[in-house]
């Protein structure tokens, strides 16, 4: 299955980010589902790897900022919702942050696929 | 904005905030409460031990590795901007490789032999012994008068177990028995103790299989049951689990194996330092041995209990007993902690050598800061004109620390391969007394410690150029570079590596000259006996076979009889205690119509039994009297008993030779001053009186740098010995061991000979802590000596040359040439004469330290420190000498036609 849109410059931009390191996959792959705040991301990469990953405070925002700069991501103005807490910034993936983690999965998803068919499934 | 987190920060809040500091300043502002929010969230998961620990490591790691990425001057990534920096670094050393060379050269040399002393330390002295909560257990001694640690009397140590309540648990050790393993292929020696059941306690030890020995063992006719080291499992039973309830024949009598405990629990090690094989209960009416210390006592507090507590308790005690039994007035007690006790001989040295070792270390940074402030003087213009073009202070800096780490890791590295060679080296110099030694090894506490001491040195020695460059501003330098001429001919920093550097020779070089005159005076002192050529053999019989004096009276007369009748032995003789071997014993004296002497004020004589050849194989000459011969032999042993009702030895009322010593000069002397003590008797202990036949010459048996005491010999045909050591002199490759194998099988074939060795290694074995303290400090100090040397030189011959154009100018004005040399020079030594005068207060606290190691010197010997200091200024006033004789050559019309 091929993804509607596909720029040549834009793969090319997002192909000089791979591979990904963990902290970054996992970033993304939070924000590919909505758009979260540094709290919120953690708590979702803890969830969603049933708590085998727990980005400690540097790396998380370390890394934030470094997908920022990198425009992967871009913070937004805090939602009218989270008004108690004004510190809390948003953050979204941009398109090409969605490119990036696209390729990197699909590389990743051909990896799994011939590791399951070599690697023998233990019973 | 941030006031959300601007309440009060509990403990790890604060912590945290610490470590937050390390990010960048914009980094923080941005990103700084949401941190705090996320730790907080984190620790309030967190709610066990273990995992708050498991938070703080991963909190810290991930710090310090976003902070560093954070911090690294590119935002892409460091690695290659260090790369560069190596590269460059790489580059700059490589144009002028010398000093580089010797930098490493120095640090390897400082760091390796640090790190191998360090090694040691750890090893022997730090590390804590393989016992559970070792600081628990303590050791006890009986003290009395002069002797600080005497073992416990059999009539003490009950009473102690009975009535203090500080301990746990309180347990006896003793080493008088030997044991022979037989039924298991070669009857074999081995090395067992006796010990009570709460010895197990104390220890708290878990065996690898079974249990040990319980309460049930002490009670008399119940100790055959044995517990085996790991050792002794691993060689013998090829480590067979089903072991533990299997009856094993030691001695003769079957003992049921109860447990077999883990490898590296060696304790208790007996005089010699060898680790037991085995222990087995000691299971005897131990309170009966009234006046016999023979038992070593250990203890484990009990909870909340202090040393000084148990010790007040003890000493109650103590005083109680006293109360009953006046001999035992003045008898107190000794309480030392075990790990401070087990180490307390090789303590001292082993302190020495870090002390010299440190001192070592320490020079050669020295030299190294002088070379790298040369440096740093050479490429001030290199680095001005790098400013000028706008490297940041900060990209220099980095430079220079990258330079030094480059420097200090190619430095350590060599260092821990120079110090796995050296600790190779000290493991086999250093007797095997040194509990522990075998286990020294470059473990990661140790290779920690060498990675401190480079990370320390390149920080302070990278460090140290930058400040004296910064010092000067960039356009002066610049200036002041374009001309040649440095403004400044002050070298502060230099001059006071000069000092310390003097200061820290004399005072390692007078620790050196200290110890190597005692090891030079030990080893010139006479012992009172001919070790050479003698090898010793240990031979035990078995109270199975042997039960009757008789019979090993028999056994050994015999044995020495045919073994001197044989060809191929010179001489033959045999004792129940080898000279300087570390056992003693001591036994109070009675002489018959004198007044008896109060109460622990008693005369004391050491004694050995001796067969009738003794004097004449070691050499030890008859001074008046005769010696011992065949013709006194008794039928009724033995002389000494031990308790007051130990019933008399058969044919006691038969007519036959009278009970007969011979003492030595030390005796005669304290006991029968101005008398002739022949014929004269004395009572040891509850013996009959004994009649003294002879004085020999006095013999160190104790230890070499231990003035002979009182001493009597008694006949092993008056006092039989069911153990004795052969002495025998044989001109055969293999000291007569063969021979003797051979007539001892004769006599009895079950009989293992144990413990072969040459007399020659007893004495010398008690010599090698001195020899090698003495001769690794003479080695430290030469060492020491040559980096002053070198130091002194080219800080002097580096000042001289930037003073050419000032001598120029001096000797145009008038100057000749001798007061141009006496200027060079006598600034030299005055700096020297400072150091050498601090170092002389260094030299005699590290005499102080090692006062325990001087045999008849001072640790202020005022002939050894004039001697050190004359030499030390000297060599310091040739190293001024070179660049001074330099000075005078110059030619002033040459230097002020460069100006």
């Amino acid at each position: 299955m091929k993804p509607p849109r596909r720029s040549p410059t834009l793969d090319a931009r997002a192909l000089a980010f791979l591979p990904l390191t963990p902290a970054v996959l996992n970033i993304l792959v939070s924000l590919s589902a909505d758009d979260r705040h540094g709290l919120g991301i953690a708590a979702d990469v803890k969830a969603f790897t049933g708590g085998r990953l727990l980005l400690g405070p540097g790396t998380l925002y370390g890394t934030i900022k470094r997908l920022l700069e990198a425009e992967l991501i871009v913070d937004l103005p805090s939602p009218s919702g989270d008004e108690d807490d004004p510190r809390r910034r948003y953050y979204r993936i941009t398109p090409l942050g969605r490119r990036v983690l696209e390729l990197e999965t699909e590389g990743l998803a051909s990896i799994l696929g011939t590791a399951r068919r070599r690697v023998p499934k233990r019973t | 904005m941030k006031a959300g987190h601007r309440r009060r920060l509990d403990t790890s809040e604060k912590w945290f905030a610490l470590l937050l500091r390390l990010y960048p300043v914009h980094f923080r502002r941005r990103f700084e409460p949401e941190m705090f929010e996320l730790f907080r969230e984190r620790r309030a998961a967190a709610r066990t031990i273990p995992s708050r620990a498991r938070l703080w490591v991963s909190i810290v790691l991930d710090a310090l590795r976003a902070s560093l990425r954070e911090r690294a001057p590119h935002p892409r990534w460091n690695l290659e901007m260090a790369m560069q920096d190596v590269k460059h670094a790489w580059r700059g050393l490589r144009r002028a490789p010398a000093a580089p060379f010797f930098i490493v050269l120095l640090i390897a040399i400082g760091i390796g032999s640090t790190t191998a002393v360090f090694s040691i330390v750890h090893g022997v002295l730090l590390r804590p012994f393989p016992f559970g909560e070792p600081d628990r257990i303590v050791l006890a001694w009986e003290k009395r008068n002069a002797v600080a640690r005497n073992t416990v009397a059999g009539h003490e140590f009950p009473e102690w177990k009975a009535r203090s309540r500080s301990f746990a648990s309180l347990a006896a050790i003793a080493f008088d028995r030997d044991f022979t393993l037989t039924g298991a292929g070669e009857p074999a020696a081995l090395n067992g103790v006796r010990v009570t059941a709460a010895f197990f306690d104390v220890m708290r030890v878990r065996p690898v299989v079974g249990r040990p020995f319980g309460e049930e063992a002490d009670v008399p006719g119940h100790g055959d049951v044995v517990v085996l080291s790991h050792r002794l499992w691993n060689d013998q039973f090829a480590r067979d689990a089903a072991i533990v309830g299997r009856t094993i024949q030691l001695n003769d009598r079957p003992h049921v194996v109860a447990a077999v405990m883990p490898e590296g629990f060696d304790f208790p090690a007996n005089g010699s330092g060898e680790p037991p094989d085995l222990w087995t209960p000691i299971a005897e009416p131990i309170q009966q041995y009234r006046g016999r210390h023979y038992l070593f006592v250990v203890g484990r507090l009990a909870d909340r209990v202090t040393l000084a507590q148990a010790r007040s308790e003890l000493e109650g005690i103590a005083f109680g007993i006293a109360k009953e039994f006046p001999s035992n007035r003045e008898h107190t007690v000794n309480l030392q902690p075990i790990q401070s006790e087990l180490t307390a001989d090789s303590r001292n040295p082993i302190l020495v050598l870090f002390a010299a070792v440190g001192i070592v270390l320490l020079v050669g940074c020295c030299n190294v800061a002088n070379l790298l402030l040369a440096r740093a003087k050479v490429r001030q213009q290199e680095i001005a004109i790098r400013e000028a073009l706008g490297a940041g202070r900060w990209r220099i800096a980095r430079q220079l620390l990258t330079e030094a780490g480059i420097l200090s890791v190619a430095g350590a590295t060599a260092g821990l391969v120079l110090a796995s060679w050296l600790l190779e080296l000290g493991r086999t110099a250093l007797p095997a007394a040194v509990p522990r030694i075998g286990t020294a090894s470059l473990d990661p506490v140790v290779v920690a410690f060498t990675g401190f001491l480079a990370l320390a040195t390149t920080v302070i020695f990278g460090l140290l150029p930058l400040s004296s460059t910064f010092a000067v501003d960039a356009s002066e330098r610049l200036k002041s570079g374009a001309k040649g001429v440095p403004r400044s001919t002050r070298q502060p920093i230099q001059s006071l590596l000069i000092v310390l550097e003097v200061a820290l020779t004399v005072a390692l070089a007078i620790g050196a000259a200290l110890l190597l005159q005692s090891f030079t005076h030990l080893n010139r002192v006479d012992p009172g006996f001919v070790p050479r050529g003698i090898t010793a053999m240990d031979l035990t019989l078995p109270s199975s076979r042997y039960a009757d004096t008789n019979a090993q009276r028999r056994f050994f007369a015999e044995l020495v009889t045919a073994l001197s009748g044989d060809p191929g032995i010179e001489s033959v003789a045999a004792t129940n205690m080898v000279p300087q071997s570390g056992s003693r014993s001591g036994l109070p004296i009675a002489i018959p119509g004198r007044p008896s002497r109060a109460p622990g004020d008693e005369l004391m004589a050491q004694y050995r039994v001796v067969t009738t050849g003794y004097f004449r194989a070691l050499g030890i000459r008859t001074r008046e009297g005769r010696t011992f011969t065949d013709s006194d032999a008794r039928l009724a042993v033995p002389l000494i008993r031990w308790f007051e009702r130990q019933p008399v030895p058969l044919f006691f009322d038969e007519p036959q030779p009278v009970p007969i010593a011979v003492i030595n000069e030390t005796m005669a002397r304290e006991m029968w001053p101005g008398e002739n003590p022949i014929g004269r008797e004395f009572r040891a202990l509850f013996s009959p009186p004994i009649k003294i036949v002879g004085i020999v010459t006095d013999t160190r048996n104790a230890a070499l740098s231990e003035k002979p005491v009182a001493e009597f010999y008694l006949s092993d045909l008056q006092e039989p010995q069911q153990r004795m050591t052969l002495l025998v002199r044989s001109t055969s490759d293999d000291g007569g061991t063969a021979t003797t194998r051979r007539h001892v099988a004769r006599f009895d074939p079950q009989l293992p000979i144990a413990h072969v060795r040459t007399f020659e290694s007893v004495v010398h074995g008690n010599l090698a802590l001195h020899r090698f303290t003495s001769s690794v400090m003479s080695a430290f100090a030469a060492i020491s000596l040559l980096l002053m040397i070198a130091g002194v030189y080219a800080v002097i011959s580096y000042a001289t040359a930037q003073r050419t154009h000032e001598v120029g100018v001096r000797m145009a004005l008038g100057a000749t040439r001798i007061d141009i040399g006496r200027l060079i020079i006598v600034k030299g030594l005055a700096l020297c004469a400072i150091g050498a005068v601090l170092g002389v207060g260094g030299g005699y606290a590290l005499g102080r330290t090692a006062r325990m190691m001087l045999y008849e010197i001072e640790a202020a010997d005022p002939l050894t420190y004039g001697v050190l200091l004359g030499l030390v200024l000297c060599v310091a006033t040739f190293a001024a000498w070179i660049p001074a004789r330099r000075a005078m050559r110059v030619d002033p019309a040459s230097v002020l036609r460069n100006e």
